[in-house]
């Protein structure tokens, strides 16, 4: 769909015949500055690298868990002696809620972006887009307790009833909670995709009688796809970071469980609670949060690269 | 052609397509509702919550509700940090967060559209593009507290070289929560950057202009709605952050106002927590009052991004 | 990318003096009223507390970031090695005393009173007990909810040292919380549940929860948690005292000692707003000795360090 993939690719120089040299060493400059821009991030993930490699590999030498002990293992139990530093159960954690949070939110996201451009009044999509805006904004620890004041006491009401135990902490209130929070992520990104495909596309496909599902479906959102898409990965990648409102509704019971009514622990409030907790700074525990924070980043690097890969197969060029 | 002898394929399903559509909006509408839903839900609980006294008066009293809420949120902003729930008030949160919004946006807004220019503009698509938008699209998914080790390790501590360390100040917090929110500026700026079509670019490139004088003249406008999006976004994202400024020294407990970006602050999401913390029942009402001057906030920037917004908007 | 660079270029602080303390958050709340006051008094002094963990805060004072700790435990001794080989020795000062409450649901009218040898069968880690029946074979064979701090609290760790004798053990199936509200509202609302916190949460909450009288071991009394039984050590082994470790090259500061001066000075006030009790006569007197002798109290606990 990226119009850059068919433009012809001309270089700065090429681009000014005539002009002073002043512009020509603005233009330079502006580039430059630019370039520059871009390097922070590279340089912002170069950091991030350094600052958890280095203290991973003081925990692994600390407490003498082996790479492979690590990565497999099933149980996390800093208190043992010898201690257990599996970190499984926390990647099934942050992969429940991420499921979870995301088979809530895309939905939701997608029918409400579809909704406010294609079929809602100007005045209308004009109110709800902010209103779904600001679900972004409710920090996060509000969305904790309203997991735990609101959310959880709803489910034990609704399951209860019929036999199945609700505990107070549990997943399904996080990708609950979370769910919502993600939604104006695929919803307002999306929308601004969708409205940017050009009338004459839609105009065409009312032209040859097609019903407005079908326009929206077959010929809008295949047109949007990679915008919609890039939203969603916001999304996902935003579900597997989530710290706080997690922390609040999920528990910290790290294991591996099918039952969404227990309590579970992710990657990322595993490292929230060793950070405020009271080891001592410099002990393995304290350690272990710089090595789950590393493999955390190595999960979501690969899902990263995974789905540029996907979405390289499925761009949609129109012009 | 008769259309009932052809084949499904062809058939015209005219009753099945009547049907589709009203259907399929009714089910979107019902969606973009559910957000709405959830969030009159929230603002309700959180109301109630800061309203909770004994002997109030009844839900549907709206005037005498209203006032007395605007009354103690009045109050709540000019009090400063207590531990008596009467006496206690967000005065200092206020303050550091509207700083901390001003420093991020200063600072995350130009690199991040930079950024995206470069990548979407300046660079061929590649090999490297591709590295440096895969790295970014990861690093949007990093948990906020791993932004808070960096920007210890980085902004406050300088690794180890005191020379050059921020310490606990406004502005280290401000790098940290920049560098948080960068890589989604950076996406959905490209995202909006892509929605321009080609033939602006080379109309302005056609008529003589420089490379940044058709960024700058010609895309970047046309662009502007979807950058706004992004940048409200994100900006409400910082806004409520907690967990990366407590490690970057947002101070849990602090009587002073900073007066500049080397000031020690607080943070209003850092002081909710902290009073929710405490035991005392009365602090549960003041944490909900910080909860909807927060919300107010937001609401205030996002309606001033959009106001901007809508002034942009191409209308096709 | 210049104004960064710029920016690298100018160290920050604030202009007028200024006392850092950091630490546990339970002693936070001390500080913190002490901060309040005493900055009235003193307007032209800043003093900023923040509450990382006792942990988070030797770390930082070992990192020469702060001048005073926040402590709900004793320093261990590799964080005091390496104080004294850093040379920035401190002086501890006990600020207050905490008494950990054991607490069930007011719909829980058979729970009498515990010994610690019960709570130790209750709580230990591969615990065999499931049922109140499997406590006591009096009470009603109803399933057990228990509610806890999680792993990183301090309450955690002194509790699950005192009653079941290691440190950081405790049995799995709980309902961790950071947040002692949170508990709080999960023992009120579960007719089934237990759980513990300090002596504030459950004072502001009494309407809602029912303390449970401690038995040390068989032949003392139960002693239900209060005020005047944690003040005089009666209520035992979950009464723990609180500390500030002070920096002593910071108390050679006037701000610092203003502030430390008008700190110890006021304890009984600013224990109690912080919901605690404040300490006895006589840990006041050591705390005196110690300002005016500018010696480090012994700080290594008798019993090994967990």
């Amino acid at each position: 769909m990226s119009p850059t993939e068919t433009r012809p690719f001309v270089s700065p120089d090429e681009l000014w015949s005539t002009g002073s040299p002043l512009r020509s060493f603005a233009e330079s400059a502006i580039t430059v500055g630019l370039f520059l821009c871009a390097l922070v991030t590279v340089l912002t993930t170069t950091g991030i690298i350094v600052v958890l490699s280095v203290e991973s590999v003081e925990f692994f030498r600390q407490s003498g868990v082996s790479l492979f002990d690590f990565l497999t293992g099933t149980e996390l139990k800093p208190e043992l002696s010898p201690p257990k530093y599996g970190i499984l159960p926390l990647v099934w954690g942050t992969l429940v809620i991420a499921a979870g949070s995301t088979m809530i939110a895309l939905p939701i996201g997608l029918l409400s972006a579809i909704y406010l451009s294609e079929y809602a009044p100007k005045h209308v999509r004009n109110l709800l887009k902010p209103a779904l805006e600001l679900l972004a904004g409710i920090p996060t620890i509000v969305y904790g307790y309203l997991a735990l004041l609101i959310v959880t006491p709803m489910l034990k009401a609704i399951f209860e009833p019929i036999g199945i135990r609700v505990e107070t902490f549990n997943a399904l209130s996080a990708c609950i909670v979370v769910g919502v929070m993600i939604i104006p992520l695929v919803s307002s990104l999306s929308e601004d995709v969708l409205s940017a495909v050009p009338r004459g596309l839609r105009e065409s496909a009312y032209g040859l009688g097609a019903t407005k599902f079908e326009v929206s479906t077959r010929i809008v959102l295949p047109a949007a796809l990679s915008g919609v898409v890039a939203s969603f990965i916001l999304a996902l990648s935003r579900a597997i970071g989530e710290t706080m409102a997690v922390v609040l509704a999920a528990g910290m019971r790290p294991r591996i469980t099918l039952n969404p009514f227990t309590s579970v622990e992710t990657m990322t409030t595993y490292i929230v609670a060793v950070t405020n907790g009271e080891a001592s700074h410099g002990s393995p525990k304290y350690l272990s949060l710089f090595a789950v924070g590393m493999a955390l980043f190595v999960m979501t690097l690969m899902l990263n690269i995974l789905s540029g890969l996907v979405l390289r197969r499925y761009r949609e060029v129109y012009q | 052609m008769n259309p009932s002898i052809a084949e499904p394929k062809y058939q015209p399903h005219r009753v099945a397509r009547r049907w589709a559509g009203p259907i399929f909006g009714i089910a979107c509408f019902l969606a973009t509702l559910t957000g709405v839903l959830v969030l009159s839900v929230v603002l309700g609980a959180v109301i109630a919550a800061a309203l909770r006294q004994p002997g109030a008066a009844p839900w549907y009293h709206l005037g005498t509700n209203l006032r007395e809420l605007f009354d103690l949120l009045v109050g709540l902003v000019q009090k400063p940090q207590s531990s008596d729930p009467l006496r206690a008030g967000f005065r200092a949160g206020v303050v550091g967060s509207l700083w901390m919004l001003g420093l991020v946006g200063l600072m995350a807004i130009p690199v991040g559209v930079g950024a995206a220019v470069y990548l979407e503009e300046y660079i061929a698509p590649g090999p490297f593009r591709r590295i440096i938008q895969t790295n970014i699209a990861n690093l949007a998914g990093v948990p906020s507290i791993v932004y808070g080790i960096l920007g210890l390790a980085l902004f406050v501590r300088a690794f180890g070289m005191k020379e050059y360390a921020l310490g606990r100040t406004l502005i280290a917090g401000g790098l940290t929560l920049g560098l948080l929110v960068l890589p989604v500026i950076v996406i959905s700026t490209q995202e909006a950057l892509r929605t321009v079509p080609n033939s602006l670019r080379q109309a302005a490139l056609a008529l003589g202009a420089t490379r940044w004088q058709m960024v700058r003249d010609h895309v970047l406008p046309a662009a502007l709605p979807g950058i706004l999006t992004g940048t409200i976004l994100s900006l409400s994202r910082a806004i409520g952050e907690t967990a990366p400024l407590l490690m970057v020294g947002a101070a849990g407990s602090i009587g002073v106002l900073p007066r500049s970006p080397f000031d020690r602050y607080t943070v209003l999401p850092v002081e909710i927590y902290n009073y929710a913390k405490n035991p005392k029942v009365q602090f549960q009402t003041v944490t909900a009052g910080g909860i909807l001057i927060l919300l107010l906030l937001l609401l205030t920037m996002n309606a001033t991004a959009i106001i901007i917004r809508n002034r942009y908007a191409r209308s096709g | 990318m210049a104004l960064l660079l710029v920016l690298q270029g100018c160290g920050g602080g604030t202009s007028s003096p200024t006392v850092e303390v950091d630490g546990s958050s339970t002693v936070f709340r001390i500080s913190e009223a002490a901060r309040e006051e005493y900055s009235q008094l003193n307007p032209n002094v800043t003093v900023v507390v923040d509450n990382h963990g006792t942990g988070g805060g030797f770390s930082n004072y070992l990192n020469g970031e702060i001048d005073i700790v926040d402590a709900s435990r004793n320093a261990k001794p590799d964080e005091e090695a390496k104080a004294k080989a850093q040379g920035i020795p401190w002086s501890r000062f006990t600020v207050g005393t905490d008494g950990i409450t054991v607490v069930v649901n007011p719909k829980n009218t058979f729970v009498k009173s515990l010994t610690v040898e019960q709570l130790k069968t209750i709580w230990e880690p591969d615990s065999k007990v499931k049922t109140w029946n499997d406590v006591d074979p009096s009470w009603p064979a109803q399933p057990i909810v228990f509610y806890s701090p999680d792993v990183d609290s301090g309450t955690f760790e002194f509790f699950t040292e005192a009653i079941i004798g290691k440190a950081r053990q405790q049995r799995d199936d709980v309902q961790p919380s950071s947040d002692d509200n949170t508990l709080v509202n999960g023992v009120a609302g579960d007719p089934d549940g237990i759980g513990y916190f300090g002596y504030a949460f459950y004072e502001e909450n009494a309407n809602k929860l029912r303390a449970i009288p401690i038995q040390p071991n068989s032949d003392a009394e139960a002693v239900a948690p209060s005020v005047s039984t944690i003040l005089d050590k009666t209520y035992r082994p979950l009464s723990r005292p609180l500390y500030i470790f002070v920096k002593q090259a910071s108390l050679r500061k006037a701000a610092v000692r203003g502030f430390v001066d008008y700190y110890l000075g006021h304890l009984d006030v600013l224990a109690k707003k912080g919901g605690y009790v404040p300490p006895s006569p006589e840990e006041k007197e050591a705390n005196q000795k110690a300002l005016s002798s500018g010696q480090a109290v012994p700080t290594t606990s008798e019993k090994d360090a967990a």
